[in-house]
Parts: C-alpha cells; sequence; structure tokens
C-alpha cells in the first residue's frame, strides 16, 4: 500500500465522518426547532439542503476514484463499501432532517404548535441512536451499537404508540387534523431516521468484523 | 470443501540443502476448479507447484518429506513414473518457452513422441488444442510458420495449448503472465476460465487482482508457511489471518 492510497483513504473516512457530523446537525436542528417552534431555525436547516448534497457527492466519487485508481480488497474494500452505504444513509438522516424542518413551517404557517412532547422524545432517542452510529463508524469500533436492534424496537413501539395516540386525537376533534396529520408525517420521519442508525451498525460492523448483521 | 479432492497435499516439507523451504504444508485441490498460490518472493509458491509434478527431483541436494497423492497415489510412491506424471500435470511457465520449430510441431511434438504418428490424428489434436487455448481464429492459417512469429501472449497460450496436447488433469501455471500486456493477460485469463470446465489449474500469481479474478481457492504462503487456505471470496473479503490481510491489502510484501 502506497503512502498516496493510506492518505487517500483516511481522508475519505474523515470527509465520510464529516458528512455525518453535517447530516446530524440537520436533524438535530429541525427537533429542536420543532420543540421551539422556531420558523427562523426550521428555515436555516432547509437552507443545508444544497451543501448537504454538495458534501455527499464530493465524497461519493472520492470514494469511486479510490476504488478505481487501487482496486482495494479486505478490509480496505470493506471500508470503502461500507463508507458509501454510509454516506448514503447520512444523506438520508438529513434529507430527513429537511423534510421535518419543511413542515414545520408549514405548521407554523397555519396552526402554530400543539403539545408535541412524545414527538420530541422519540427524535431524541432516535438522535442518540445516529450519534453512537456515527460514533462507531468514526472509531471503527462496534461497542456503541452492540444494542441497536433493542433500541430501534424500542423506537418502532414509540412510534406506533405516537401514531395511535394521534389517530384518536384526529377522531375526537376534526379541527386538528391538519396539525396532527403533520405530527404523523414527522413521527413517520423519525421512525425511518432510526432504521437509518440501524443501517450505519450494520455497515459498521461489516467493516470492522467482515461479518454481516442483520439489525432491523 | 465440497469438490472432488485431485490432488491432496499432506504434511509436505522441502529442503534445497539445508534450507528448509517448506513447512508442514496441508492442503486439498479441487478438481475443475482454479486454485491461486499467493505470497512474497521466495515463500516456496514456485517450490510447492514443482512438488505436484515432482520438478524439484532435478534440482541437486533437493529433499521432500511428506505426501502428495494426485487421484488417490502417492506421486512420490515407489512405483510413480515421474514422465507419466509430468504428462498428466503439466506446467506453463512465466516466460513463453515455444520450441524453435513451426506451430503446429509445437503442438504435435508431445503427442507424437507419446506414439501418436497418424497424421490425421495429429491434425485434430493440434485444431482442437489451437481452439481450447483460443489460439486457432489466429493461427490456422500460418501453421506452419515459426511459434517464435507470434506475439509474447500468442506464444504462452500456444504453451498451454502445447501443454493440452497430451490430455493432462491438471495445469500448472507459475505466473503465466508477467511478461505479457494488459490484453494479453485478459486472454489467458478468459482462458483459464473455460479451461476449468475440463481441468483443475494451479496457478502463482503476484498479482491480487488476477488471484482474485481467476480463481476459486486462495492459498496465502509465507517464508515456507501455509498461512491461509480458502475460497478465494473469503480470502480476498475477509481474511482470517491478520498476515494475509496485511500482505493483500499491500502493508508489506
Amino acid at each position: 500500500m502506497t503512502e498516496k492510497e493510506r492518505s487517500d483513504l483516511s481522508q475519505i473516512h474523515i470527509d465520510a465522518c464529516d458528512m455525518g457530523t453535517f447530516a446530524i446537525a440537520m436533524l438535530r436542528d429541525s427537533i429542536d426547532a420543532f420543540e421551539r417552534g422556531d420558523a427562523q431555525l426550521a428555515h436555516e436547516v432547509r437552507e443545508r439542503k444544497v451543501e448537504l448534497k454538495k458534501r455527499f457527492i464530493a465524497v461519493e466519487e472520492s470514494m469511486f476514484r479510490h476504488l478505481a485508481l487501487y482496486q482495494p480488497v479486505a478490509r480496505d474494500m470493506r471500508e470503502i463499501v461500507a463508507s458509501l452505504r454510509v454516506i448514503y444513509n447520512f444523506e438520508r438522516i438529513g434529507r430527513m432532517g429537511y423534510d421535518i424542518a419543511d413542515t414545520i413551517q408549514n405548521l407554523s404557517q397555519c396552526c402554530g404548535l400543539a403539545d408535541p412532547e412524545k414527538l420530541i422524545i422519540v427524535g431524541r432517542k432516535v438522535l442518540a441512536m445516529i450519534e453512537d452510529a456515527l460514533d462507531a463508524f468514526t472509531d471503527r469500533a462496534i461497542t456503541p451499537i452492540r444494542n441497536m436492534r433493542e433500541r430501534d424496537s424500542e423506537i418502532d413501539r414509540l412510534y406506533c404508540e405516537v401514531m395511535r395516540d394521534l389517530i384518536r386525537r384526529m377522531e375526537q376533534n376534526k379541527d386538528d387534523v391538519p396539525i396532527l396529520a403533520r405530527y404523523v408525517i414527522i413521527d413517520r420521519y423519525l421512525e425511518r431516521c432510526g432504521d437509518q442508525a440501524c443501517n450505519i451498525a450494520e455497515m459498521t460492523t461489516y467493516m470492522v468484523t467482515g461479518e454481516r448483521v442483520e439489525i432491523d | 470443501m465440497n469438490e472432488e479432492i485431485i490432488i491432496d497435499v499432506q504434511d509436505v516439507n522441502l529442503w534445497y540443502g539445508e534450507n528448509h523451504a517448506l513447512h508442514n504444508i496441508t492442503m486439498p485441490i479441487a478438481n475443475r476448479k482454479v486454485t491461486s498460490l499467493i505470497g512474497p518472493s521466495g515463500c516456496g509458491k514456485s517450490t510447492l507447484i514443482r512438488c505436484f509434478n515432482r520438478m524439484n527431483d532435478l534440482v541437486a541436494g533437493c529433499r521432500v518429506s511428506g505426501n502428495i497423492y494426485f487421484h488417490g497415489e502417492n506421486i512420490n510412491g515407489a512405483d510413480a513414473d515421474p514422465v507419466e506424471l509430468r504428462r498428466k500435470i503439466g506446467m506453463v511457465f512465466q516466460k513463453p518457452n515455444p520450441f524453435p520449430k513451426s506451430i503446429y510441431e509445437n503442438i504435435a511434438y508431445g503427442p507424437r513422441i507419446h506414439g501418436i504418428k497418424n497424421k490425421r490424428e495429429l491434425d485434430e489434436i493440434v485444431e482442437s488444442c489451437l481452439q481450447k487455448a483460443a489460439l486457432w481464429e489466429e493461427v490456422k492459417d500460418r501453421l506452419h510458420d515459426s511459434a517464435m512469429s507470434l506475439s509474447g501472449g500468442q506464444q504462452q497460450r500456444l504453451c498451454i495449448a502445447r501443454t493440452l496436447a497430451v490430455n493432462p488433469d491438471i495445469i500448472l501455471m507459475d505466473e503465466p503472465c508477467s511478461a505479457l500486456d494488459p490484453i494479453a493477460t485478459s486472454k489467458i485469463e478468459d482462458l483459464i476460465e473455460d479451461l476449468k470446465r475440463e481441468y483443475c489449474v494451479i496457478i502463482v500469481t503476484h498479482s491480487m487482482s488476477q488471484a482474485s479474478r481467476v480463481s476459486d481457492y486462495t492459498a496465502f504462503m509465507y517464508l515456507g508457511d501455509l498461512i491461509e487456505f480458502g475460497e478465494t471470496r473469503q480470502i480476498f473479503e475477509n481474511p482470517r489471518k491478520e498476515l494475509t490481510e496485511n500482505y493483500i491489502t499491500g502493508r508489506f510484501g
């Protein structure tokens, strides 16, 4: 392995982790904006969509170039292949942060916010899962993601619980439907972000151990 | 391994004088599959494949212990015939080495010394072997030209055709593409893929990508030891030994 190849691989890992940090910040800020009813912050998150895509394409292209130039095998091949999947997961997470922020803007335009506590709890738990997945990927260490299956099951349970509650409230008061329907959408986005955390954990496990695992 | 084992190497050691070159090598070789031997220079790859057709017998001071079974028969046994063994286990070398004769004679030579004199029969063998070596279309109109007029890649395919002419079971290839350009190399690799339908192919290569492209099984050797043997996909995706991983990823060698 040449010094150039080693340095290229290290830079790709750094860039992939940076992209993960950027995407998670979009999701975190969208949840904060939702919690505080902060339309300005939601607007700022939406503005980051172009930068997210730009970073995704740049890292993806550097991975394609590395594959073409060096044809890595074994752990180097696993690192590139896993990273290709992981940056896609990060891109989805950032996009869902954007979608939540977009939904919040519509919410504030129509009726204002109403008791979203349970959704905030789901959002914080999902964020913690994604942050642990990023830590594991960054450090190439699978300890932080060993309990990901249980955490994802909890998210799935909470998602269903919130959904049932929202449907019940919609049935009780039809005037709240425009708001609550958007809560349903946010609930779904958060549950899917939990799935993305599991995907990152699966790929990180493959990258580190070579073993294929299925978490969700 | 579920395939038929054509060569069973058991606890083989080899010494060149005082130099202990192979240490307790044990591995199976599957029939109608391609097995690659990889490892840094001097690790014993070529020495090992030369054991399979007893070419090391020709090296002064060389001593072998352990057993190598070919179709269940010990090739080092008292009643083993090295000449017949080398007919059944042919070899292609790093540098193409056609005889300084015509293309036709390069192929016909082996069958002729094994007793085939009939012209029509020899013609059929020559055509069939050149077809199998994917060379027929390129040389059918100049069979009586000198083999030395062919390009390096064509000469190497001619050498493979020459090996096929005596109806072997196994083809040993010792870095067969190291002197060839990428186009000629890809033709040889395509040919290896075709040959494994009928033959067992064992290839020594320094090209990791070639080993991963052409072989079903890979053995990694280091300083005379067999470090790891397994399915090529497993060796190149998730080797079990750190030494293998470090070698194939280019961290040493």
